[in-house]
């Protein structure tokens, strides 16, 4: 639509073809660019609303414990009473919304870039391989970490407020250390798992199936080892959820008094550690791997 | 075909051969580009994506070596800013609008002014960079001109442009091929892949002809079609003596054959176009007869193609 200016001025308005002449960022905006942009992507911004289902679903499930308990602090007196060991132990929430998040929202991100082309037009830029990936996972990891975050730093902040919480400055600010070493612990290895997977799988329900089961049944198969099999507890370590769990728990330095078979309370800390490294590090090391070689076909 | 902006070729393929198992999709080829307008001509399946997805840094040869602008693409990730890519698939970000499109695309290649670059990109394609719709209520023109606009935001040296013109109508195709000559008069290299002949014609001279993974042919497609020296060239004239100049034709050796077909008109074949023309006109006013029409019937890219691709 053209604005009518009394002839008194000209203006043209298809001028060619005209390069672009001003200065260019460094690579790492490119890095920057595509980590908002996923993020963006898997909270499903600018996008259908069933798109947001996904981010808004598993956000519900890992905050809705914490929001209740809020609203109850308000009514009951006695609120506070109920132990700052509630608020240490509120990750069984967050391991849903973490479990949620993985398998649906990383499949989604990573399989659907190869199988639109998408892959293409990001390689084509200044991202590398190992680039690309550290973004896309990047975007994942630190979703997790406020979605594992937030509600322990809210609820301890609250039972603080009300007297129940740390007493001094100094132990507050260990309680905010030890949730945002257990954000990372409950963040670290499915976002390292999902990754793996979703490089090995081409087509993205595929790979949701297979990271679900990943997740999931490890925790059946090891604990029936240990129960029925008499085979050392150490090997629940290959659960990848109680494992980033139970590193959480350390993290707190919550009382490992849990016999049951499966959970790694018997097991030594160092393991645990040692444990949540050797995963993140093999799992990152076959997402390299597979991407570094892979071919775009699209 | 060195560019005439640069010194030395900007695009430079040696001996390349790229193979996904056992299928051979890219054979050892080799050529050089430097700026202008190039069409990398070809039937599907030729291997021509391959080829534009190697040059990109998106795949790696198997054997050989790619330089773009002096580098390897896919090693050197400073060069890929310097890259524009029109892939050839569709289901981009379809749930963008054009302006979040190329912005993304801006902000990629790292433009600092990414809202003048994008709006500039945009309505360079002829697009409206404030349109609220979505790309997946777009034409199919209307995506191959975002796409575009994607590619040329960050003001590419080399630009790669996979089946651009598919579905475009015929005046957005003028435009698009004006521009991709502007992109290429003002020192860029463009190659631009296509199976479509009328659209190569259209794009220029110079042609890069691949066929089953080989590269078949490269050059200007006239003197490609010179050197096809085992297949006669044919010539329609026109004349008031088709007979008179028909003997002499035969005579003179110019001619491997001619048929009259209708009155006053002959096709002449004949071994060598270049002694053919410069014979004719001295045959014609020595014959007495006035030539109407010279028309090369098989000198177009059509012949040249039939020729190299289906063997004919």
């Amino acid at each position: 639509m053209s604005t009518w200016t009394g002839g008194q001025q000209a203006q043209i308005f298809e001028g060619g073809f005209r390069p672009y002449v001003g200065p260019r960022l460094a690579p790492r905006r490119c890095f920057r660019s595509l980590y908002t942009y996923s993020l963006g992507r898997l909270l499903g911004r600018k996008r259908r609303f069933r798109s947001k289902l996904i981010g808004i679903a598993a956000f519900f499930v890992a905050w809705i414990g914490a929001v209740v308990q809020i609203f109850l602090a308000g009514l009951l007196s006695e609120f506070g009473d109920l132990g700052f060991d509630t608020v240490r132990n509120y990750y069984t929430q967050v391991g849903v919304g973490v479990v949620l998040l993985t398998v649906l929202a990383t499949p989604m991100l990573l399989n659907t870039d190869r199988r639109s082309g998408l892959l293409s037009l990001y390689l084509a830029s200044p991202l590398s391989r190992r680039s690309y990936l550290n973004a896309q996972t990047s975007a994942i990891f630190s979703l997790l970490i406020v979605m594992s975050l937030v509600p322990v730093l809210v609820l301890g902040i609250v039972y603080t407020s009300l007297g129940s919480g740390p007493g001094h400055t100094g132990d507050f600010f260990m309680f905010v250390l030890r949730t945002l070493t257990a954000a990372l612990a409950l963040a670290a290895v499915p976002t390292a798992l999902a990754v793996a997977v979703c490089s090995l799988v081409r087509r993205a329900g595929m790979a949701i199936v297979v990271v679900a089961l990943c997740l999931l049944v490890p925790a059946g198969i090891t604990s029936l080892l240990i129960a029925e099999a008499g085979v050392a507890s150490e090997i629940a370590v290959l659960d990848p959820l109680r494992l980033s769990r139970a590193l959480a728990k350390r993290a707190h330095a919550l009382p490992l008094t849990d016999d049951t078979p499966g959970t790694l309370d018997a097991v030594a800390t160092w393991l645990v550690v040692l444990a949540n490294l050797a995963w993140v590090g093999l799992l990152s090391a076959v997402a390299h791997l597979r991407y570094g070689r892979m071919e775009v076909e699209r | 075909m060195s560019g005439t902006g640069r010194p030395g070729p900007m695009l430079e393929v040696t001996r390349v051969s790229k193979r996904f198992g056992d299928l051979v999709a890219v054979s050892d080829v080799s050529f050089r580009l430097g700026a202008g307008v190039t069409a990398l001509l070809g039937p599907n399946g030729a291997g021509k994506s391959t080829m534009l997805r190697m040059l990109a840094g998106l795949a790696a040869p198997s054997e050989g070596t790619v330089r773009v602008l002096g580098s390897d693409p896919r090693a050197d990730v400073e060069l890929r800013r310097r890259i524009g890519l029109v892939p050839q698939q569709e289901s981009l970000f379809e749930h963008l609008r054009v302006r979040e499109f190329v912005r993304l695309a801006a902000d990629l290649t790292g433009v600092a002014d990414a809202t003048e670059a994008t709006e500039r990109a945009i309505g360079t394609v002829g697009l409206d960079p404030d349109d609220k719709r979505r790309l997946n209520t777009y034409s199919k023109g209307m995506r191959q001109r975002a796409k575009l606009a994607s590619a040329i935001v960050g003001t590419p040296d080399v630009l790669f442009l996979d089946e651009p013109l598919t579905g475009l109508d015929p005046n957005q195709r003028n435009l698009m091929i004006d521009l991709f000559h502007r992109i290429g008069a003002s020192g860029r290299c463009v190659l631009v892949s296509s199976h479509v002949l009328d659209e190569v014609q259209r794009l220029g001279t110079d042609v890069l002809v691949m066929g089953k993974g080989r590269l078949l042919a490269e050059g200007d497609f006239r003197r490609i079609r010179d050197l096809m020296d085992d297949r006669p060239s044919r010539f329609r004239i026109t004349t008031d003596e088709p007979r008179a100049l028909a003997a002499g034709l035969i005579a003179g050796g110019l001619a491997v054959g001619v048929e009259i077909h209708e009155p006053g008109a002959l096709t002449v074949a004949t071994a060598s176009a270049g002694r053919f023309a410069a014979a004719i006109a001295p045959l014609a006013r020595d014959s007495r007869a006035s030539l109407h029409e010279l028309r090369p019937l098989d000198a177009d890219l059509e012949s040249v193609f039939r020729y190299l691709v289906e063997g004919r």
